[in-house]
């Protein structure tokens, strides 16, 4: 038991010619909730998907639980590492053929053989979690885009996994939504102690829940730091970005030749 | 029934009618009799002069009844003919006599070869001595396993039907200027005769 | 110059073309080795083959009929001229099962399943379902891909058997109970001319065919990118490259068998 559960070291991912991360290094602490922060576009999606092992890194690694070396591992010892840690997708990704019952029941019956009684019960009760139990019979195009997510949660918590990783979970929520969201997040965190990390630029949602914070720009990590100290950090662009502010550091202008020449 | 039982219900359902699909299509359009494939025939052999058009597969029939199929057909090593060797089913095992004529005919102007046999009389009505007579081995009286048919007529050849033909047609019409060249005279005669 | 371009392209198209054939050939090689997990993938099975198989079979019947009543009355017509009506049977039941019965089968079912195949792939890579299945540390290959392949080897040859059957029955239809062709000839003439090896024929073109249009789609869909613009492309382009390849495939197969 390392008290580092994830770590980065000195990674760099390129697709094509484009380079989306240079020597970045990071490190999520167990049973703590870490936050990735930055404008959209630099590739936090793509860091969750280099911890899952869904891409492999040009150089660097990425160490899980202390010394498992993710990129290094075969498909089928990765395949035993995820059902480890789990992911929320943006989009939920619940499978739209199933109903909202068996999409949480999938990875249960996927991995493990046991009777419906009890796949009964361990559904209902991920159910009971997020609040939707009531809801075990819907079909995923009946949901709302909040109910959707709380959905995939309750699935991505079937296998009581140890990490869960959150692709934006607020993107595109009402406030109500948000703020079960947060609520189950904290929740989850506090009672089962699963280490967390989340993706997103909803600054203020992001920081009230933390214990520490990313902030990656520009294919490097800006400013790392608690809550407090992230929101006090004096670099530029990283002041920008926690602030809002619409010009600075990272300009409002997508780089362009001469506007007097063009014209 | 719940879903899942349904859908097996339905693709079972799916399956059968494909199997179902099949056999008709086995049965009714290629005529295919399960009793003709069962292995209980046995092989005669025919000596032909030329076999025309006659395919492995070919049907051997009895009256333009099917009782076999043609299985093989090679080039007999000492004679230098084609022989052809019949499948025929085992319901005429003992019932065909010796005496049985094989030859190649058409079905219709255009069709496709088959073999058809013609059964001899039957043997049990002849004694060894009449059997002899006709040149057949009283111990063989009948059809079996291996027995090679020696009464055989080769196929109709378009080619060679219009020879002869052709040729046929050459010596009547010299035939018949023969004969006119002599009625000629005759009939002068006769007319002469009148005029006279 | 632009010679040298267009030869280039063309080699560029040479690449592309040889990298997509080992691609899907490294699609296909993972989504089918592997332990069978009979238990888990047999209900799969039965849903994809309800999918592509059950649900074609309204459209394989209806264009079955429709062919073969259209080749009974265009051969009755050419037939009857030369007197030689009698042979209805065999070009109706030989046109079918030799070639418009696997062919029109394979090309309606990339119409109507294949290309359903490819979108719903495509959708669910858009929509990460296939990304968060990895995530489960389920393969999406075996789960996805595998059953969608199986249940179209099986299905398309039983689609085929049944075009064609009702189209021989259509055929005889026109034939016999509308412009009075007498029925008996035309069962024994058809039956003369047919053999088995038509039939066995006709299923391993329909078999080839199945691995062909499914193989496409299920590439088709699983490459593409996870945009709308991607998948419509993706459905089009899979519909089109299996039909080619059908017709392409059909005039291989049919140079080995009836030479």
């Amino acid at each position: 038991m390392s008290e580092t559960l994830v770590e980065i070291r000195d990674l760099s991912f390129a697709r094509g010619s484009h380079v989306i991360y240079d020597g970045i290094s990071m490190s999520f602490r167990r049973g703590s909730v870490t936050a990735v922060m930055g404008p959209s576009g630099t590739g936090k999606t793509t860091l969750l998907r280099l911890i899952g092992g869904q891409l492999r890194p040009d150089s660097g690694d990425v160490i899980y639980d202390g010394d498992i070396s993710i990129p290094s591992l075969g498909r089928d010892r990765l395949f035993e590492v995820r059902k480890r840690m789990s992911m929320l997708f943006q989009s939920g990704a619940l499978f739209t053929d199933m109903s909202v019952f068996d999409n949480v029941a999938y990875p249960i019956r996927e991995h493990f053989r046991l009777p419906e009684e009890l796949v009964r019960t361990l559904v209902l009760m991920k159910l009971e979690t997020v609040g939707l139990r009531g809801a075990a019979g819907l079909m995923p195009s009946e949901l709302s885009g909040g109910m959707a997510r709380r959905v995939a949660l309750a699935r991505a918590i079937a296998l009581d996994p140890e990490l869960i990783m959150y692709d934006e979970p607020f993107a595109g929520q009402d406030p109500i939504t948000m703020a079960v969201l947060i609520q189950l997040i904290r929740k989850l965190n506090q009672t089962l102690g699963i280490t967390s990390i989340i993706v997103s630029h909803d600054v203020n949602e992001v920081l009230s829940i933390a214990d520490y914070a990313y902030v990656v720009a520009d294919h490097h990590v800006i400013a790392e730091g608690t809550p407090e100290e992230i929101i006090k950090e004096s670099s530029p662009a990283a002041h920008q970005f926690i602030h809002g502010i619409a010009d600075g550091p990272v300009p409002f202008r997508y780089p362009a030749g001469d506007y007097l020449e063009e014209l | 029934m719940n879903r899942t039982n349904r859908f097996e219900f339905i693709v079972g359902l799916f399956m059968l009618a494909g199997i179902a699909a099949a056999v008709v299509l086995c049965l009714n359009v290629a005529g295919l009799s399960f009793a003709g494939n069962s292995d209980d025939g046995f092989d005669v052999t025919a000596d032909f002069d030329d076999i025309g058009g006659l395919k492995e597969m070919s049907p051997v029939k009895i009256g333009g009844v099917r009782i076999g199929r043609v299985s093989s057909i090679i080039i007999n090593p000492q004679t230098l003919s084609p022989r052809v060797t019949l499948h025929i089913s085992g319901k005429f095992r003992g019932k065909l006599s010796a005496e049985t004529s094989a030859s190649i005919l058409t079905s219709g102007i255009l069709g496709e070869q088959y073999i058809d046999l013609t059964p001899g009389f039957d043997p049990k009505s002849l004694s060894e001595e009449e059997c002899e007579a006709i040149g057949c081995d009283p111990n063989e009286k009948y059809i079996d396993e291996s027995h090679v048919i020696k009464d055989t007529k080769s196929a109709m050849i378009l080619e060679k039907l219009i020879g002869q033909f052709v040729y046929n047609m050459g010596a009547k019409s010299s035939d018949s200027g023969d004969g006119k060249a002599e009625e000629k005279p005759a009939s002068d005669a006769a007319s002469g005769k009148k005029e006279q | 110059m632009s010679l040298f371009d267009s030869v280039a392209s063309l080699g560029a198209a040479g690449i592309r073309f040889v990298r997509h054939v080992g691609e899907a050939g490294c699609m296909l090689f993972r989504a089918l080795v592997g332990r069978p997990e009979i238990k888990k993938h047999f209900p799969l099975l039965v849903r994809q083959i309800y999918v592509v198989g059950v649900l074609s079979v309204t459209i394989i019947l209806v264009s079955g009929l429709f062919i073969g009543m259209v080749l009974g009355l265009q051969g009755y017509n050419v037939l009857v001229e030369f007197k030689a009506e009698g042979s209805l049977g065999p070009l109706v039941a030989l046109a079918i099962l030799r070639e418009l019965g696997p062919v029109v089968a394979a090309l309606l079912y990339a119409g109507r399943a294949g290309s359903a195949l490819t979108a719903e792939i495509g959708l669910m890579k858009a929509t990460e379902q296939l990304s968060s299945m990895e995530m489960m540390a389920v393969d999406p290959l075996r789960r996805v891909v595998s059953p969608r392949f199986w249940a179209g080897i099986y299905s398309l040859p039983v689609l085929t058997v049944m075009f064609c059957v009702i189209g021989v029955y259509g055929g005889k239809l026109v034939g016999c109970d509308w412009l009075g062709l007498d029925d008996g000839t035309f069962w024994s003439a058809t039956r003369n001319s047919v053999d088995l090896e038509d039939i066995v024929n006709c299923m391993i073109k329909s078999a080839v065919f199945a691995i062909i249009v499914n193989w496409v789609s299920l590439y088709r869909g699983w490459v593409c990118l996870p945009t709308a613009e991607g998948i419509s492309k993706a459905t089009t382009g899979a519909v089109v490259d299996s039909s080619l390849l059908v017709l392409g495939a059909d005039f291989v197969l049919t140079a080995v068998m009836f030479n």
